[in-house]
Formats: structure tokens, sequence, C-alpha cells
């Protein structure tokens, strides 16, 4: 049972479609969604990895057996589980931080485009 | 020894708490200061034992058997960074000693510390992934340290461009346990070798996006200067985001590569080393702001360490020792710049005059820094330097050389800010924490210059004649395109020239792209070389 390919293509498709919307996007809001959208990429490509058909939870029945009732080879991994609450929660932290900025910068610029957010607070830096 | 290894990433937390909560007081500060030459201490003790030992010291967090938890290690390479990197952040607490009322710095400052140790120490791809993000966390709040538009705006552009480049290392890491089962570093890189270099090149290329990224690489270079330009914090940050940080990227590479040792991207390294180093000196000949010339010759040695490291043999000795130097001189530079800035109220290289006259330490230490950054023998980066591109042919010779003038032209131009006459009214505040600091990195400076091939044989064990033909040739050349640069190098004020570095600033999306491109570059590069 090996990784599941045809699952494995949505995360990629969603990496360049965040990648796409980085591109394009004339505002900062919309930067921040293609961001986000990235970061769910890279946790459900992790996610996938733990993730094969036919197999079962890695949760051990009631009773004295426990794991032991079943072939271990059958049991889903948990370890991309467990990496990808973390991730989660910096992605989480990272898009409050951002929106936070963005709100403050939007209110007090009245714009949220980049390229006039450019002209007000990038030139002359050199 | 190995269960020490752990507190070197809970010391600085620890300090950070007590920071928060007595930085307004002296005694609070003088503790931070004393805690923080202890780490140093302890330090050198660790470089030392793996140095003497040719050992490495591996610490199993939690005792689990196997791969199943995280393990720190250390080697002579982690060693002489944590060194180094506890070495800064000592100057860097005794330059900031009179910030009493800025808990959050302090706060911020020791955390990032623990990170950035952690990222040497950790073997975990995963732990160095989210250590990273708290690197980048900390530096985005720090970039937005005195609130207004300007900061918010880069602070923001930084944290961003940040999150779509680990997004690469989150897939090739996702690639890596796909193919490997683990994600310890060296567990991976002894199982990768069994595999089909087919299935490694895809995680290498998005591996090496984000070292790339985080090493300000062309042509993903702009996002540093940037961050320092616009940075509300103290100047050691600014020590510590091009020295430090930077180096951090540095560190990745030569355990990416490592781990992919089978794959061969040599050529592209080489290729991408000499134009970084070439646009950063480009760009450093053009900027006004002092600080954004000082990152840019930053990235313009960084340049240089990347291709000596890709070299190979005693290049990659001498790309070590000169990572080190590196951090020493650019630490000395930003240094006096924060205290140049201070007493001349402006960053623009053209109100600046006769540094000298107002403030001479802050003069002293950049005149060794700048020596230093331009490889003039008895100053640190001379040795280095020769380490790193004398052995070779007489092509690498020749790039290496033209980058040289270029960086030596660049830090002439900013040296002249010595000489002159100071506009009236310029005055030099007394610092004497500033000073001391300053003074100490400059010290260190000329002691890894005239003490260079002793320090090279006791830390990397090879043997220079600093009295040999091709040493002194190399020297007295030196000089001489020093001299002549002194000569014809004016205060470059021509519209044509300070406008490059305006027109080649890019936003975002600029940003973004440059990302890309590299990914794509590297992906086909390494296909076709191996």
């Amino acid at each position: 049972m090996g990784f599941e390919f045809s699952l494995g293509v949505f995360p990629v498709i969603m990496f360049f479609i965040g990648y796409y919307g980085l591109i394009t996007s004339k505002k900062v809001i919309t930067s921040v969604i293609f961001i986000s959208l990235m970061e769910m990429s890279g946790i459900m490509f992790f996610l996938l990895l733990g993730y094969r058909v036919g197999m079962i939870p890695p949760i051990a029945p009631v009773g004295d057996a426990g794991f032991l009732t079943y072939n271990m080879e059958y049991i889903a991994d948990p370890f991309p589980q467990a990496l990808m609450i973390t991730a989660i929660i910096i992605g989480i932290a990272v898009t409050a931080i951002n929106l936070s900025m963005l709100i403050t910068l939007c209110k007090q610029s009245k714009t949220s485009n980049w390229s006039e957010l450019k002209k007000l607070y990038s030139e002359g830096d050199f | 020894m190995t269960e020490l290894l752990v507190y070197f990433v809970l010391t600085p937390i620890l300090i950070a708490v007590f920071m928060y909560l007595f930085s307004h007081a002296n005694l609070g500060r003088l503790l931070a200061v004393l805690f923080q030459f202890g780490l140093v201490i302890a330090s050198f003790l660790l470089f030392n034992y793996v140095n003497n030992s040719y050992s490495s010291v591996i610490l199993n967090v939690g005792d689990y058997r196997g791969l199943l938890g995280i393990s720190l290690g250390v080697d002579y390479i982690s060693s002489l960074f944590v060194l180094i990197t506890n070495f800064i952040f000592l100057m860097s607490t005794i330059y900031s000693y009179k910030e009493k009322d800025n808990k959050l710095f302090w706060f911020l400052m020791f955390v990032w510390q623990a990170a950035i140790v952690g990222v040497f120490l950790t073997r975990d791809l995963f732990n160095r992934f989210v250590l990273m993000e708290v690197g980048t966390m900390i530096i985005t709040i720090l970039i937005v340290y005195r609130r207004d538009n300007r900061k918010m705006y880069h602070s923001m552009l930084f944290l961003m461009i940040n999150i779509v480049a680990v997004q690469f290392y989150m897939f090739g890491m996702g690639l890596i346990y796909m193919q490997t089962g683990v994600l310890d570093l060296y567990a991976a890189a002894a199982r990768l070798s069994h595999l089909d270099i087919s299935y490694l090149i895809l995680p290498y290329a998005l591996f090496m996006t984000f070292v790339a990224f985080k090493a300000a690489l062309i042509p993903m270079s702009h996002w540093m200067p940037k961050a320092l330009a616009a940075s509300g914090a103290p100047s050691s940050f600014s020590a510590i985001l091009a020295g430090i940080h930077i180096t951090s990227g540095l560190y990745m590479f030569i355990r990416f590569s490592y781990m992919f040792n089978m794959i061969n991207a040599r050529p592209f390294f080489i290729v991408v080393g000499i134009l970084t180093s070439i646009f950063s000196v480009i760009m450093a000949i053009s900027a006004k702001n002092i600080k954004i010339i000082l990152s840019y010759l930053t990235l313009s040695q960084i340049g240089l360490i990347i291709v000596a490291f890709n070299i190979g043999g005693i290049a990659y000795t001498g790309a070590l020792f000169h990572t080190a130097n590196q951090i020493l001189f650019h630490g000395a530079l930003f240094f006096a710049a924060g205290i140049i800035a201070h007493n001349y109220k402006t960053l623009n290289i053209h109100e600046i005059d006769g540094v000298w006259s107002v403030n001479k330490i802050a003069a002293i230490v950049t005149f060794v820094g700048l020596m230093g950054a331009m490889g003039i023998p008895f100053f640190n980066g001379n040795i280095s330097m020769h380490l790193m591109f004398g052995y070779e042919g007489v092509d690498t010779q020749i790039i290496a050389w033209v980058i040289n003038i270029g960086i030596i032209i660049a830090s002439v131009r900013y040296g002249k800010i010595i000489l002159g006459t100071p506009k009236e009214g310029i005055k030099a505040e007394k610092a004497i924490e500033k000073n001391i600091a300053s003074l100490i990195i400059a010290f260190f400076c000329v002691l890894f210059g005239i003490g260079g091939s002793q320090i090279a044989y006791y830390v990397f064990n090879v043997n220079i004649n600093i009295f040999s033909m091709p040493f002194l040739t190399n020297a007295i050349i030196l000089t001489i395109v020093l001299v002549l640069s002194f000569i014809f190098t004016g205060k470059i004020k021509n519209d044509k020239v300070t406008n490059i570095s305006r027109d080649l600033d890019v936003g975002f999306k600029g940003m973004v792209i440059c990302i890309g491109i590299f990914f794509i570059s590297i992906l086909i590069t390494t296909y076709l070389l191996n």
C-alpha cells in the first residue's frame, strides 16, 4: 500500500493555484488568502502521506490486547497528523499577524493595493 | 556533556523571560550580560571538546530509542556556528545595554537567539522548520518595532515572502518523509543514498530554493536589505540579521548538501554565487542608505562563500573560516553604523562626512571592519579569502579578483564617510556600552587577521605559510588595488548610478516571481547535470 498519488495531485494543484494567485493579485488581502491556500496545500500534502486506502486509524481498540490484535502494517501512520497540528497553529498565527498589520496599514493608507503601497512606502529605500 | 546540549537552547529562553520582567533594572541587564558571557564560555568549551576529540555530541531529547524523538547534535561545524552566534549575541547585549525601557526587544532578542542556536543544533527537519518560523515571526515584530506605516509595510512584506518560501521547504520535507519515513537529517541522508537519483531532484530543488532564499542569493536578495533599512529595532538587530540569520541559511546549505550528497549541482551554485556577489556589489555602489550598503556588502561576501563551498577541498575550509570572519567584520560595521546613524540622525551616505572628527571609535571600528571585508593583510578577511581562492586555478582566481575589486570599490566609497569635515552641530553622544561592544568586535577582527594562520591551524587543521610567494603577491596586489580605489573612487552622487538600485527594486510580486524562477532554474539544471 503506497502513497496515494491520485490524491497527492490535489495539494500540488492547490499550491500552484496559490502561487498563480500571488503573482496576479493586486490587493494585499487576496495575497493573504492565496498564501493561506499555499499553506493548506503543504499541510494537506503531509496529511495525505499518512493516508492509505484500506488502513485503519491508529487508535487502540478496547480490550487487553490493544494494537496487538491488528497487523501493524494496516495501521495508518499518525506521525504526519501530529506534526501538522503544529504547522496549522503556526499558519493561524502568521495569518493573524498578517491580517492585523494589513488592517492597520490599510486604515491609515486608505489603500490595500500592492503597487500603491509600494509607491507610498518603498520608494527612496535605496 | 551530552545532556548540556539542550541548555544551549533553553538558557536564552530563560534569559528572555527574566529580561522581560527585569530589563528596567541595571542589575537585571548586568545579569543578562553575565549569563551571555557564561553561554559564550560554555560554547567555547563545547567547540574545544568537539574539535579536539574529532567526534560529534548527540542528545536524543526524551531519551527515545531509534528515530522516534528529536535529536540534537553538534560537530565541529555546528559548534563553531553556535560559538559565533553566542558571541555576537553577547556583544549585542552589551551594545544595547542602555535600552532599559525596551523589555519586548530584550525578550524577542533572546528568544531569537534560542531559535537560531536551535537551528544549528537540531537534526530534525520539522524541528528546524518550526525554529525558522519562530525566527521569522520575531524578525517581523522587530521590523515593525517602532510602529509606523513604512515599517508596517516592510514587516508585512517580509513575513509574507518568508511564508511563501517556507512552503517549498514544507513540500520538500513531505517528499523526504514519503521516500524515507524519517525526518532526522542524518537518517534521511543514509536512506536517500540507496534511492535512484531521479527521486531526489524535486525534493532537492524544493529544499535549496528555501535555503537560497534564507541566504538571500540572487534573484532573492532583496528581502534582507529592505528588512534592515526599514527596521525600527535597535542597531544590534541589524548585526544579528545580516550576520547570524543569513549565516543560518549558509549552515542549512551545508547540511542539505550533505543530505543530498549524491546530487551534483555545484556548477549551478558557483554561477549563482558569482552573480549574487556581482549584483550585490553593483547595488552597494549605487545605494545611498548606509544600512543597505552594508547589507549588500554582506551579500557580496555570502556569494563568494557559496562559490567556495561548491569548489570544495581547501576552498570549503576557507569558506567556513570566512563565514566566521564575515560575521565579525560585518558585526563591527553594523555596530559602528548604528553609532554613526545615532550621531548624524540620518542614514543617507551623502549627508555623512567626517566621522573621524565626530566619533573616533566609530571611525576606527568602521575602518577595521572595511579592511576585513576587503581582505587586506593583517585583518581577518585576508587569510580566509586566500584559503577560499588562493589555491584554485587561474580562471577561478580571476573571477574572485573581479568580485573583490568590486567589493574594494564599494568599501572605499563607504569608508570615505570617515574623512572630510562634518556639518556643524553634529556631536558624538556618550554611548560607552556601544563603544565597548564595537571595540571588542574590532579587536577580534584584528586578532583573527594577525593570528589568522594559527587560528586556521587550531580550528581547521590547515597550515598556511603567510610568507609564501602566492600569499605575498596577493597581499601586494590587494594593497595596490586599495590605494588606486582610494584615489579614484569618490562619493558617487551621479543620478544615473544611484538610480540603478532604485530601478532594480522589486515589490512583493517580483519577489514571488524570483522564488519561482530560482526553483525552476535549479530543478532544470539539477536534472540536466545528473
